[in-house]
């Protein structure tokens, strides 16, 4: 399934300074649909080379990370339990620098 | 999908960490613009007539303009941060930040980290936190240092020296602890042989000449004690830094 992700605000630092990717997920093993926070999991695992406690906190993102899915408010999506459909773009705005 | 809680007849775009409302983006900019226009007006910042300087930093950076220290403004700071982020995404406003390469282990940023888990917990946690801030009293006998000019550099400081100028000299004196140690400490480093004003700094070393030596020490006794007494202060700006 092919998704894009969007990494801005700082938050594209932890996946090689590059904001735009496009991604192709695999079948599940188990043949169940991918959810946010499956594509949480394959983020840490395949793009984010150093310090995914940066990114990632448990099943969800790092406090203070906000989430959009097409556009809207992953808190009016089911945040992490979304299930993903293909093309849907995500993504990632860190509100964590400056000072 | 979700209905915009405000003209029912819109997509919902985001729920506000405020009110917990989900709105649809146009709704949500008629709310943001209008909390922060209110803070605008019930807040005096800008007077008719008054030129504005916009820079959209949290740093110190923005304190200091061309012909010296301007006067900061927080229209932002009764705003959510998520807020802020969403309408400039919205908006398709330039937003980037700039990480400074020695802040991965400042302080603030624990203070920082610590914030965003209470707000995942309760959103409006920052706004009481702001609350107490601004509610602080401050006790009558409680002066505030007036602002003058560093008599080394001329940059503002509360004091003769500023913090910058404290830290040089004491990096080029071999005391790295003067003006990041105890504010004790750094008083008693000060009245020993540190530091003293730029007319002896420029006299012969102590050990070439002893008439140096002691008119160092006028120049210590002359000192007016206000400047070495400790006395509680509270810079009001820096109570919570919103954004």
């Amino acid at each position: 399934m092919k998704v894009s992700l969007e990494f801005s605000g700082g938050a594209e630092l932890l996946v090689d300074g590059q904001k735009n990717h496009d991604v192709t997920l695999p079948d599940k093993e188990d043949g169940s649909k991918w959810t946010v926070k499956d594509l949480l999991a394959w983020i840490k695992d395949n793009l984010i080379d150093e310090r995914p406690e940066l990114f990632v906190q448990g099943d969800t993102v790092r406090p203070g990370i906000l989430v959009l899915i097409n556009g809207t408010d992953w808190e009016l999506m089911d945040g992490p339990e979304y299930e993903l459909c293909e093309g849907d773009a995500f993504v990632f705005i860190s509100t964590l620098h400056g000072g | 999908m979700k209905l915009c809680a405000r003209c029912e007849t819109s997509r919902a775009a985001m729920r506000r960490p405020k009110t917990g409302a989900a709105l649809c983006r146009e709704c949500f900019y008629a709310a943001f613009e209008e909390e922060v226009h209110e803070t605008i007006v019930s807040e005096n910042l800008f007077t008719p007539g008054d030129v504005v300087a916009i820079g959209a930093s949290g740093g110190k950076a923005i304190t200091t303009g061309e012909g010296g220290d301007l006067p900061r403004s927080k229209p932002f700071k009764y705003t959510y941060e998520k807020e802020i982020v969403m309408y400039a995404y919205f908006k398709k406003l330039d937003y980037f930040s700039t990480e400074c390469t020695y802040s991965p282990n400042a302080y603030r940023g624990f203070a920082r980290t610590f914030l965003k888990d209470l707000e995942t917990i309760k959103p409006s946690s920052i706004i009481d936190i702001i609350h107490s801030g601004e509610a602080l009293h401050v006790k009558e006998e409680v002066t505030l240092p007036p602002q003058g000019t560093c008599i080394r550099c001329g940059y503002m400081t509360s004091s003769d020296l500023c913090k910058a100028c404290v830290l040089l000299e004491g990096l080029n004196k071999g005391r790295p602890k003067l003006a990041v140690g105890k504010k004790r400490h750094e008083e008693r480093l000060r009245a020993d042989d540190s530091i003293t004003d730029p007319t002896t700094a420029t006299a012969p070393s102590s050990s070439s000449s002893s008439s140096s030596s002691s008119s160092q020490h006028t120049t210590q006794g002359a000192r007016p004690p206000s400047t070495t007494t400790t006395t509680t202060t509270i810079n009001p700006k820096h109570v919570v830094d919103a954004w």
